[in-house]
């Protein structure tokens, strides 16, 4: 009789967890939503894991093996580095310049100053409980006419930066997605060059950003230090928000386009308060009617 | 057993909502030590049946309604931990030192490949991953194993409320 109490007790032990392990990937699959892409995604996890095993020793060798190359050429990219530096040191010196003269040719040319409405301004009460996700928490929700997707903005330095979305939003709280999480997407354009691209973050606020799809022809006029903006082309973030700045440009030999790093705009470890912005899809409407009379013109 | 229950989950919630207000900004390089964590891997390692996996299932829920992870993922994350550290109870008894590093540690590794499997299988649109190349990852680690001997130490002071039957029963 004791032996059968023990084995009920094992299968219990053993089962439970099971139970509940199958729960969760249940729960986290219907509010994912990708129920129906699960054995497609368990097949494609599997290969892409075996993928990255390969890829994974492949690099390592390669890595080995050329690393003594790598020493040689470190020499002549520390040159091309410093001379950049220099060029970074001289758009330094005339950035100020170039904002008052900007600001005074918008004035001339009549052009309007992109006001963006505040729905509201909000503190940030609460963090991710994890490491994992990055989430802020802000005091303000459903009660004052806060919504999902709504555009979150910071001022810092004089700068208003682009800052997040709302995620989720309660009574009286609401989840804010920042740009540096990795499921954030943002349409981008540099504010010199005017070349479009799509902003994601790493998941760290002390990684760059990352901006993606810029052709490699239109990435060769692109400048350490260039200034990227929202570029207004979604229905969630107004125009000529400030992103960050171009800390590094990639060009891969695999892809057609380069990838470009970015230094946040804004220092979200010292982020206390972050303002809400009205929901206004006309703005990415006026935005798009702007790009096709251009295209028209053209 | 609910008695149990219910108070582990009780605590992991204080635990996990600490680590949302007080801990947001981290205890060292911005990383936050995962004390609910903690709490599941002792109730999990001390109880004879699976009040641990279970408790591990309920702080999930609740971290996920803190956190902006999906519903599920979090609770997935707490049971694999709990479920080894109820298995390792067979395996080793508990000491005051080694054992709890060991167990915050290998806890916190566990909770990890959790989150690359989870994010392997159901893709990075909703779910994200701890890197294992990320130093913050080894820091939780690393400060989860340094919080265990105290923490544990603490919550033996309180086993008449954590602990439905004891182990070696």
């Amino acid at each position: 009789m004791p032996q059968k109490k023990r084995s009920r007790g094992i299968s219990a032990t053993h089962g439970i967890p099971i139970i509940l392990l199958a729960i969760s990937l249940l729960l986290i699959s219907i509010s994912t939503k990708s129920i129906l892409r699960l054995p497609g995604n368990i097949a494609s996890a599997l290969a892409g894991g075996t993928q990255y095993l390969f890829s994974s020793v492949g690099g390592f060798v390669k890595r080995t093996v050329f690393s003594i190359r790598e020493l040689a050429d470190l020499r002549s990219q520390y040159d091309a580095l410093a001379e950049k530096l220099k060029s970074y040191e001289t758009l330094e010196r005339n950035y100020a310049d170039m904002m008052s003269e900007n600001e005074r040719l918008k004035e001339q040319l009549g052009f309007a100053q992109n006001i963006t409405a505040i729905k509201a301004s909000s503190r940030i009460i609460a963090k991710d409980p994890g490491n994992i996700f990055s989430s802020y928490v802000i005091d303000k929700g459903l009660s004052s006419g806060l919504e999902k997707n709504m555009a979150v903005v910071a001022f810092q330095n004089g700068i208003e930066g682009l800052a997040g979305k709302i995620l989720d939003s309660k009574h009286s709280s609401s989840i804010v997605l920042p740009v540096f999480d990795q499921r954030f997407f943002v349409s981008a354009r540099l504010s010199r060059t005017r070349a479009e691209g799509l902003v994601n973050g790493q998941g760290n606020p002390d990684d760059a950003l990352v901006m993606r799809y810029i052709s490699k022809l239109n990435a060769a006029e692109i400048q350490i230090g260039d200034m990227v903006v929202t570029s207004g082309l979604d229905s969630i973030y107004p125009a000529d928000l400030a992103i960050g700045r171009v800390k590094e440009i990639q060009l891969p030999e695999y892809s057609s386009s380069a990838i470009i790093l970015l230094e946040p705009s804004l220092n979200f470890s010292k982020l206390e308060y972050l303002f809400v912005l009205q929901k206004d899809t006309d703005l990415a409407t006026s935005a798009q009617t702007v790009s096709d009379v251009k295209a028209k013109e053209r | 057993m609910i008695k149990t229950i219910f108070a582990s989950t009780f605590l992991s919630s204080i635990f996990l909502i600490i680590q949302t207000t007080w801990l947001k900004n981290g205890l060292f390089w911005g990383v936050i030590p995962d004390f609910a964590l903690l709490v599941i891997l002792w109730v999990a390692y001390s109880n004879k049946e699976s009040q641990g996996a279970i408790s591990g299932f309920l702080a999930g829920l609740v971290c996920d309604t803190l956190s902006s992870s999906p519903l599920g993922y979090f609770s997935f994350l707490y049971v694999i931990p709990a479920y080894a550290a109820s298995l390792l109870k067979h395996v080793v008894s508990m000491d005051a030192f080694f054992i709890p590093v060991i167990l915050g540690f290998a806890g916190t590794l566990l909770k990890g490949f959790a989150s690359i499997f989870l994010l392997l299988l159901l893709g990075p649109k909703d779910i994200s991953a701890y890197a294992l190349g990320d130093m913050h990852f080894w820091v939780e680690a690393v400060l989860n194993g340094a919080f265990a001997p105290l923490l544990f130490f603490a919550l033996g002071k309180m086993r008449a409320l954590f602990v439905t039957r004891k182990v070696t029963e």
